[in-house]
């Protein structure tokens, strides 16, 4: 390994790998994920292109990496970011660097010595700015090929890599032996004698099941199942019209309460071959996944294939136990048992002042902005909105509500503070309360995420606030319409409908859903026929692209239609 | 408005020609229509579509009733179904359960539709058939994954192993979807023995050609056992009849079942 070969040339260097890596500018992008997809190159392409915006930086590359996602913060892949700010040609750097997935590690180089940033062992990732950062290497995770001795020199462009190193700062000649003694560890972890297996980006999608088994033989040529001699057996039909209170009792063939002894045939060699051939003909079998064996399921397969011998049907082997994927990393789970407050009514707080200042400035600047632009870009902003968005957001009153704790709140990585108060890791006060977060890390009850208020039309699903808006608790995931229904979802990830009238039908049965992940909440337009826009301090109105996702800030006001538009207050 | 809605509705339920024993179940009344599939050997199957239907019958008793609820109630019969006995042989004990509730959201009626398994959900509405549920099978994943079609699958030899069961090793991990019940949807609540053996456009003819539901669920069995009747069939049609039309200022009678046609473009 001669790592400090490398070192002493400046600027980026890798390996030849597998894992895809950008580099734009004074950024280096890695994406050790399997690279087979459409997916995964619309995303290395879309990256590439926001780091071409000069000033560029991490929170561009998680909104690409984090709206691309389907399924949620489990779809994001596993990534590592490094973006350097210069204070000058070859002098230390500020490094911002965020790590995700259980093979990455990022090892930062300081003057006075080398930290790593991994994203093992947590459920959305690890963030670190570091100042004084004289290198950066990122070990993929996924083997690598050579070393640094043929290491290849990169400006700018995508590569294939299994490391990547940028050197900010000429090394002095040094005594290789200490300070790159934490390089040559990762590189040699993430050498090809130990690979690390990349974590799969989407664990609940349980992927085609390999083969495994050789294909049993078929079974032997299955006697005609012959059609029972009685004939078919009438149609058991009933109807049952709804009665107003009494419960109808529909006692139908296998309804009855199931006395709960099975029959059971005497054991016998029988049994269980009936069973394998009932099989045949369309039983529905339950079956994991990954403990999939081949079996053929179908009269037209099985007699396709000439029955190799006609010796006695044997059941499938059972398949092995294959070994389930962890669900979610040991992380302690703290429950309300012990001492987690399992979300705090924002009401109980004391001197919790609704509209957060940043809400109000910004929704006060869009107004003026709105305005001002009324006439020449072509964009209407209705001035009803404006003038119920001033009020929203001026108001001292603002609404305050008592919603019930999501009861189904997901866990998320937190520091909480004395008083319960769940904050994101990166804040070093909270923000309820105000008191210092010292805590570790840890997952909690994920809190509300903020407040929309429905500022115009009349809308139900909500606790009425200021001129009969309508303040919707971000504490999960909502969808907006004229007459909104959900899609397939957990119990835990449904969605508040809250219905909106809009007499013009300007506006989609689900029109706008807003959505939350990690600790962000993201809004898009379902596709909707007159689409949806985004007011946003300093832009001009902006409609939001059918289905992508959109990082909401504080303050931004989405206008929907019809006079419908949605102010979010105090976002994260 | 909540009074105004009524629901009509007929199940039928057939062994089919090839199985020895109908191990489908079927639950109607009190506004929550669901059925079961049942799966192992031994007449475990029979016993697990059952007692899965019965775990659910407090449904009926809940007035509001939310996704927690039935959440509450398929744990229960998770742990009912997987304590039946199967003599040790053989595959455990496992069913499919699919079907609907009503459910209310600030006043205005729902279908709150839940499905664990294979058997499957529809909505008609203005003459357009479109399937709610989304399969737990092993071929849907494929078909989501792009590596097969929707007609490939039909035919796919492994179209009957499914990923979530009642009863399974794993945790149920039922599907929730709120739906507003519409001035005249009819919803069809039933097992893989139909769909295995008529196409959508078939379903949609019958359903549409039969306005009584009793009459409808009888014909789609019939239908289903002339196509080869090599499963358990049963079906429930629910009507849903004098739920106001829609939100105020709607009037414009939407065409299509999923898609936004009632909606007016701006100018």
């Amino acid at each position: 390994m001669s790592t400090s070969d490398a070192g002493r040339r400046m600027g980026t260097r890798y390996t030849t790998g597998k894992a895809r890596v950008i580099v734009r500018g004074d950024a280096v992008v890695v994406l050790p994920g399997e690279g087979a997809g459409a997916d995964d190159a619309e995303r290395v392409h879309r990256l590439w292109v926001d780091l071409a915006v000069p000033g560029s930086g991490v929170a561009e590359v998680l909104g690409t990496l984090t709206t691309s996602a389907v399924g949620g913060l489990k779809g994001v892949p596993p990534f590592a970011v490094v973006v350097l700010t210069r204070a000058g040609a070859g002098e230390p750097a500020s490094a911002h660097v965020v790590a995700r997935g259980e093979g990455l590690t990022v090892t930062i180089e300081t003057g006075s010595g080398a930290q790593t940033v991994s994203g093992a062992g947590v459920i959305s990732w690890t963030e670190r700015v570091v100042e004084g950062v004289t290198a950066v290497e990122v070990a993929t995770g996924v083997s690598g090929f050579g070393s640094f001795a043929d290491g290849l020199p990169v400006e700018s462009g995508v590569v294939l890599a299994g490391v990547v190193r940028h050197q900010v700062v000429e090394p002095a000649e040094v005594d290789e032996s200490t300070t790159l003694a934490e390089p040559a560890a990762v590189l040699d972890t993430a050498g090809p004698v130990a690979p690390v297996t990349p974590v799969a980006p989407v664990a609940s999608r349980a992927e085609p099941a390999p083969v495994v088994a050789p294909p049993v033989p078929s079974p032997a040529p299955e006697p005609e199942p012959e059609p029972s001699p009685e004939t078919v057996a009438p149609l058991g039909t009933v109807t049952m019209l709804p009665a107003s209170e009494e419960t109808i009792t529909p006692v139908e063939e296998g309804n009855e309460p199931a006395a709960p002894e099975p029959e059971v045939s005497p054991a016998g060699d029988d049994g269980p071959d009936e069973d394998d051939y009932l099989h045949l003909w369309g039983a529905t079998v339950a079956h994991g996944v990954e403990a999939a064996a081949v079996r053929p399921e179908s009269p037209e397969e099985a007699e396709e294939e000439p029955a190799p011998s006609a010796g006695p049907v044997v059941p499938p082997p059972p398949a092995p136990p294959a070994p389930a994927p962890e669900p979610a990393p040991a992380a302690p789970v703290s429950s309300g048992a012990d001492g987690m407050i399992s979300g705090v009514p924002i009401s109980g707080v004391p001197g919790w002042s609704g509209a957060t200042p940043a809400a109000a400035h910004r929704a006060a600047a869009v107004a003026a902005e709105a305005e001002e632009n009324d006439d020449h870009d072509g964009h209407t902003v209705m001035s009803s909105a404006i003038a119920d968005l001033k009020a929203a957001a001026s108001s001292p009153s603002a609404p305050r509500f008592a919603a019930p704790a999501n009861p189904n709140a997901p866990m998320i990585l937190a520091v909480t503070c004395e008083n319960g108060h769940a904050n994101p890791t990166a804040r070093e006060t909270c923000r309820e309360c105000g008191s210092a977060l010292s805590a570790e890390a840890a997952l909690a009850p994920r809190p509300s995420l903020g407040r929309m208020v429905v500022t115009s039309g009349a809308a139900t699903g909500g606790v009425p606030g200021v001129r009969g808006g309508q303040v919707i608790e971000l504490d999960r995931p909502v969808i907006v319409g004229r007459r909104p229904r959900t899609s397939n979802t957990s119990a835990d990830q449904m969605p508040r409908l809250v219905t909106v009238s809009s007499p013009q039908q300007d506006i989609s049965r689900s029109h706008t859903e807003v959505s939350l992940e990690d600790w962000h909440v993201l809004v898009t337009d379902l596709a909707t026929t007159n689409g949806t826009t985004l007011l946003r301090p300093g832009q001009p109105p902006r409609r939001l692209h059918p289905n992508e996702k959109e990082l909401v800030s504080d303050g931004d006001v989405v206008d929907l239609g019809d006079g419908v538009t949605l102010t979010f207050e105090g976002i994260w | 408005m909540n009074d105004a809605l009524t629901l009509a509705w007929g199940a039928a339920s057939d062994r089919g020609l090839r199985r020895q024993l109908n191990e489908d179940g079927y639950f109607a009344g009190g506004g929550a229509f669901f059925v079961a599939d049942g799966m192992g050997g031994h007449a475990a199957g029979e016993v697990a579509s059952a007692t899965a239907l019965d775990s659910l019958r407090p449904l009926a008793e809940i007035e509001r009733v939310e996704p927690h609820h039935v959440e509450a109630l398929l744990e229960e019969a998770q742990e009912r179904v997987r304590a039946i006995e199967t003599s040790g042989q053989g595959r455990g004990a496992g069913t499919t359960l699919t079907g609907a509730v009503v459910a209310y959201l600030d006043d205005a009626p729902y279908w709150l539709f839940v499905n664990v398994g294979d058997s499957r959900t529809y909505l008609l509405s203005s003459g357009v058939l479109d399937q709610v549920s989304v399969d737990h099978s092993e071929v849907q994943e494929m078909v989501d994954a792009g590596t097969l079609t929707a007609e490939e699958a039909r035919n796919h030899p492994r179209r009957h192993v499914i990923t979530r069961a009642l009863g399974g090793r794993d945790e149920a991990r039922a599907d929730f979807r709120y739906i507003p019940i519409g001035a005249h949807d009819r919803i069809l609540v039933c097992s893989d023995g139909l769909t295995g053996e008529l196409t959508d456009q078939q379903i949609t003819e019958i359903l549409l050609g039969h306005p009584d539901p009793q009459v409808a669920a009888g014909r789609l069995v019939e239908a289903a056992i002339t196509a080869g009747g090599r499963d358990n069939i049963t079906v429930i049609v629910v009507d849903a009849t004098g739920v106001a039309q829609e939100t105020a200022g709607s009037s414009t009678a939407p065409r299509g079942g999923f898609a936004d046609e009632d909606t007016i473009p701006r100018d």
